[in-house]
């Protein structure tokens, strides 16, 4: 579009010393004139505006805006053929207008004028023979009429015959792309990057960046054509060509050596743009060397931090937890003790090794404390830390973690962790009564999983028997330090010389889902069955059924997944799992793609 | 959803506390909560020799099926709505079936069902054999050797989906030389052809396609979507003359083929001009949309035609829809020009004040042909590679029920299925 603005400008810079001649006061009439065919074209009185414009080009006849008024007004009546001999006179007197002949190619492809056509593009070229825009056009023309070798031909012409090849070379590159025909148009790149490495880099890389799924075989055929040699622009594509490829080795390798022998802000400019490329095409680990590339010769400012911190954030959303460490530990080694980015680093370390359950958080915490001691982060660090410890299994320790906050009431974080930690230390003590008000303070507070855990747990103490309870936070507290099987195993135990409280169809259910996650699937069969047996009613049965039926799908027993999933759907047509029991069973009968 | 879900629901609780109905009406109105697989639940009924009435025009072309606890049982399991209906509800919608535009047809066999299709294929890869293992309809594959081997005649129906029986494998030759999958088409193609002793894959698929002419003549139904409704009447059009690409067949197309095409045996369409150029993804002058061309028409809705359900059952039944203007969809044949029609035609679907129509129906010999064009009704844009369409996202596609009306037709008692 802004393409063909450009040529209609030209056009008129073109006509502009025939203009000249004319009287200013002329022009000015010329224009008011024009001004009143348009607002009759506007109320649709289309022949008194046809004939005015006609006694017009009597007089201006080659005067682009008026014939493309023309052109529109014939094709608004229907009669669009009759603009021809306008077009014709037109072209006359100003035969290498590129707006004349695009108006021109245009009708004749409307009205399937073939020939005709044809008759115009020739004439053009022989005016024009060096002319690029004459084979664009002509060429354009004859792909919008769907001739397509014939396209060809004329551009490869126009290859042969304009200095500058780099437009007509990306024109046809584009129908090679469209066609699929990969090698040929890396051909043409290849073309426009021996006229201007620059340009080449440029125009190449931009196409590359707006082809979608087919930039991967583009880009393989245009890597296979790049010498390994040649300038820094032809190197630096061949890398990115590597990254659209699907060959982030090549690529990485190819960055390299260009990334060794450039310095200065050529080299950082180049990592720059490669990890752009990078980032767009989900390359976290080539987006990563290029980030540690650019730090290794920043200055030790602000950039250089910014940088420092892209890394580390790539790094985690990998899941790359001991690249990030490494690069904070870097940090926090590096920057001055009370700078905003060792404060950062610092704390983000934290969260770090508390997620990994390293030991030396609570110690690392309490350096933090000793630096930045009324630091707004610290209450959620030491909530961050004491979860940790939940999470293991150990609340005496989030006890003594908490205590680092003088006042764990006045943080809502560190209250709820608090209010958590207590309930627990209460369950596991056997104080349900303390654990329940926990518990329910606590839940209220939390999102997530956690809250739904939470919530379970405050079901059994609602419910439950003491026999029951105890089994239950034997259990909590096993598959936190052992991990599911155990937990399984403790809890059905503990639950056999329980007497059965309205908790139990929970219970049971909290069993099998610890039997699945430890992939004991016959213990999950065996109590899971019992909760439908002895429990039809509850709510927890059709659960029991469906999660059942996911863990023998899992387990290649499709058959019988499929049998309980119609058990499902009709013994539980109102509970709320049923519709996506019917999913589940389509999909396991294959009547549906599976997702 | 959720209040469609409700209806099941409250209509599966409601019958399973009454006494056995008479019969269980399946709505294909606003009231269904699953339009495709109501129809899988109609086939379901006859394979169990057990008859189903289609009531046309009647809720949107509703299904009555007899009361039986294995009904309810695979009505509840696929989703499908479904009332009881006693005896004095009964004669009420007869009473309305007999007093208004509106016909009950009997269907009492489920047909056998084939579809035209390579070895190996996915259902996703074809939106018929989408809508059948959705609907949970029973299909067999068969493809070249089994057509020429003279197996059509077990089946009493036959779909033909994206297959390019001019034997240029859909033009993509040279835009996707280098693709897996259309290097394993052209040599399967090639050795299939040899096994027959044809000389190359244009002439395999003229013999194919004079193989389906034959199976409709005597007294099949042929339902065609996308590529193969045009390309099956050029094919049989081209009996004589060469109009494949040297890369299908060695040699150019014919100077003047167009002209020699001899349109009297072909289905739908006369006329029409090929287009010769090798790489444009296009046949002939016969698709009004072109989409892989520069000269692709957008797309716009298309409308079903009414009919007289009493004097026009047939084009009735296959224009059962709960909606009447549809959303049109691209395939690499999308429309027929009207231009192009044969007078003998029925036109089932149109772009109203397009130079083209959607879905034609007519009868050849004793049996009679269908086609819809365009490739997958919920995928309007479809090209190559795209995720497959998930029909539990669309279980009310009115496009979808185009297909499905097809599948049911042949069920229908004989006196019915002649216009």
């Amino acid at each position: 579009m802004a393409r063909r603005l450009a040529l209609g400008m030209t056009a008129w810079l073109l006509l502009a010393p025939g203009a000249a001649a004319q009287t200013d006061e002329q022009r000015q009439q010329f224009r008011e004139e024009m001004r009143r065919i348009e607002s009759l074209e506007r109320v649709g009185q289309l022949s008194d505006a046809q004939a005015a414009l006609d006694e017009l080009l009597l007089e201006w006849p080659a005067e682009p805006s008026a014939v493309a008024t023309a052109v529109r007004i014939y094709r608004r009546q229907g009669t669009l053929r009759n603009v021809l001999p306008v077009l014709e006179r037109a072209v006359k007197v100003a035969p290498t207008s590129p707006a004349l002949r695009q108006l021109q190619f245009g009708v004749l492809v409307d009205l399937g004028a073939k020939a005709q056509l044809r008759e115009a593009g020739e004439a053009w070229l022989a005016e024009a023979p060096r002319s690029e825009a004459a084979y664009r056009e002509y060429g354009i023309a004859l792909r919008r009429e769907g001739s397509l070798v014939e396209t060809e031909r004329v551009l490869r012409r126009g290859l042969d015959s304009v200095e500058d090849p780099t437009t007509l070379a990306s024109e046809l590159a584009d129908i090679y792309l469209q066609q699929r025909r990969w090698a040929l148009a890396a051909d043409l790149w290849i073309v426009i990057l021996d006229f201007s490495p620059r340009v080449g880099r440029d125009v190449v890389g931009y196409k590359l960046d707006t082809l979608g799924p087919a930039a991967r075989p583009a880009a393989g055929a245009l890597l296979a054509r790049l010498a390994d040699g040649g300038p820094a622009e032809q190197r630096e594509l061949a890398a990115i060509a590597a990254l659209y490829a699907g060959l982030p080795e090549v690529a990485r390798r190819k960055a390299q050596a260009l990334a060794d022998e450039l310095e200065g802000r050529e080299r950082q400019e180049f990592l720059a743009r490669f990890s752009e490329v990078a980032t767009d095409l989900a390359q976290p680990a080539l987006l990563d060397w290029a980030y540690r590339e650019m730090l290794g010769s920043l200055a030790a400012d602000t950039s250089r931090w910014e940088v420092a911190r892209r890394i580390v954030e790539y790094d985690l959303s990998v899941g790359d937890t001991a690249a990030a460490e490494g690069t904070l530990d870097d940090f926090v080694e590096r920057a001055d003790a009370g700078t905003p980015t060792h404060r950062w680093a610092s704390a983000l370390l934290i969260r770090i090794r508390a997620a990994a359950g390293h030991a030396d958080a609570r110690d690392m915490l309490e350096d933090y404390a000793r630096i930045y001691e009324d630091d707004d982060e610290f209450p959620s660090l030491v909530s961050v830390v004491a979860h940790a410890s939940l999470q293991r299994g150990q609340p005496e320790e989030a006890a003594r973690v908490l205590e680092l906050v003088s006042d764990a009431g006045a943080d809502p974080t560190v209250a709820t962790t608090f209010m958590l930690t207590g309930a627990l230390l209460a369950f596991y003590g056997g104080d349900y009564e303390e654990a329940r008000l926990g518990f329910e303070v606590a839940a209220a507070r939390l999102s997530g999983a956690a809250r739904a855990e939470a919530l379970r747990t405050l079901g059994f103490l609602r419910h439950g028997s003491a026999a029951e309870l105890r089994a239950a936070a034997a259990a909590h507290r096993r598959n936190l330090e052992e991990g599911p099987l155990e937990a399984h195993d403790e809890l059905v135990r503990g639950l056999q010389r329980a007497t059965p409280s309205p908790a139990r169809p929970a219970l049971l259910l909290w069993a099998g889902e610890l039997a699945i996650a430890g992939n004991a699937l016959d213990g999950a069969e065996t109590v899971l069955g019992r909760l439908g047996e002895r429990y039809p009613e509850s709510g927890e049965a059709p659960v029991a059924m469906m999660m059942l039926a996911e863990a023998l799908a899992l387990n290649g027993r499709r058959a019988e997944a499929i049998a309980l999933l119609e058990e499902l759907i009709i013994e539980y047509p109102e509970s709320a799992l049923t519709p996506i029991g019917r999913r589940r069973l389509a999909e396991l009968r294959e009547e549906v793609p599976r997702s | 959803m959720s209040r469609r879900l409700a209806l099941v629901i409250v209509v599966v609780l409601a019958s399973a506390g009454t006494a056995q109905a008479q019969y269980l009406l399946a709505p294909m109105d606003g009231e269904q909560s699953n339009h495709l697989r109501a129809y899988g639940l109609a086939y379901w009924v006859l394979g169990r020799g057990e008859r189903v009435e289609w009531l046309l025009n009647y809720r949107a072309g509703s299904f009555l099926l007899p009361d039986a606890a294995e009904v309810r049982r695979e009505a509840a399991l696929r989703g499908v709505s479904v009332e009881p209906v006693g005896a004095s509800r009964l004669a009420a919608i007869r009473a309305e079936i007999d007093g208004s535009n509106m016909e009950a047809v009997v269907l009492e066999k489920a047909p056998r069902i084939a579809v035209y299709t390579p070895p190996g294929s996915q259902p996703w890869d074809d939106a018929v054999t989408l809508a059948l293992s959705y609907a949970g309809i029973e299909y067999e594959e068969l493809w070249d050797p089994e057509v020429l081997g003279g197996e059509l005649g077990r089946y009493d129906w036959l779909h033909l989906h994206h297959e390019d029986f001019t034997g240029q494998y859909s033009k993509f030759y040279l835009t996707y030389a280098g693709a897996a999958w259309l290097q394993e088409e052209v040599s399967r193609n090639r050795r299939v052809a040899r096994a027959f002793g044809l000389p190359d894959s244009p002439s395999l698929k003229k013999a194919v396609a004079v193989k389906i002419r034959e199976y409709v003549d005597g007294g099949g139904f042929l339902f065609a979507m996308c590529t193969a409704t045009e390309t099956i009447d050029l094919a049989l059009a081209a009996l004589g003359v060469d109009i494949a690409a040297s890369y299908a067949d060695g040699d150019a197309v014919e100077v003047d083929a167009s002209a020699r095409l001899n349109w009297e045996s072909t289905f739908a369409f006369e006329g029409a001009a090929v287009f010769a150029e090798p790489a444009l993804s296009a046949f002939s002058d016969i698709d009004g949309h072109l989409v892989n061309t520069p000269m692709r028409q957008p797309l716009g809705t298309f409308r079903l035609f009414d009919f007289s359900a009493t004097i026009d059952p047939v084009a009735t039944m296959l224009t059962q829809n709960h909606e009447r203007v549809i959303r049109d969809f691209y395939g690499l044949t999308t429309s027929y020009r009207r231009s192009h029609l044969k007078p003998s035609v029925t036109v089932l679907a149109e772009e109203p004040g397009a130079p083209w129509v959607k879905y034609l129906h007519g009868n050849h010999g004793d049996g009679t042909w269908t086609f819809l064009g365009g490739h997958d009704p919920e995928d309007p844009q479809h090209v190559i590679g795209d995720p497959p369409t998930d029909l539990d996202l669309y279980p009310h596609s009115p496009g979808y029920r185009l297909i499905l009306n097809n599948v049911l037709f042949p069920a229908a008692k004989k006196r019915h299925l002649k216009t």
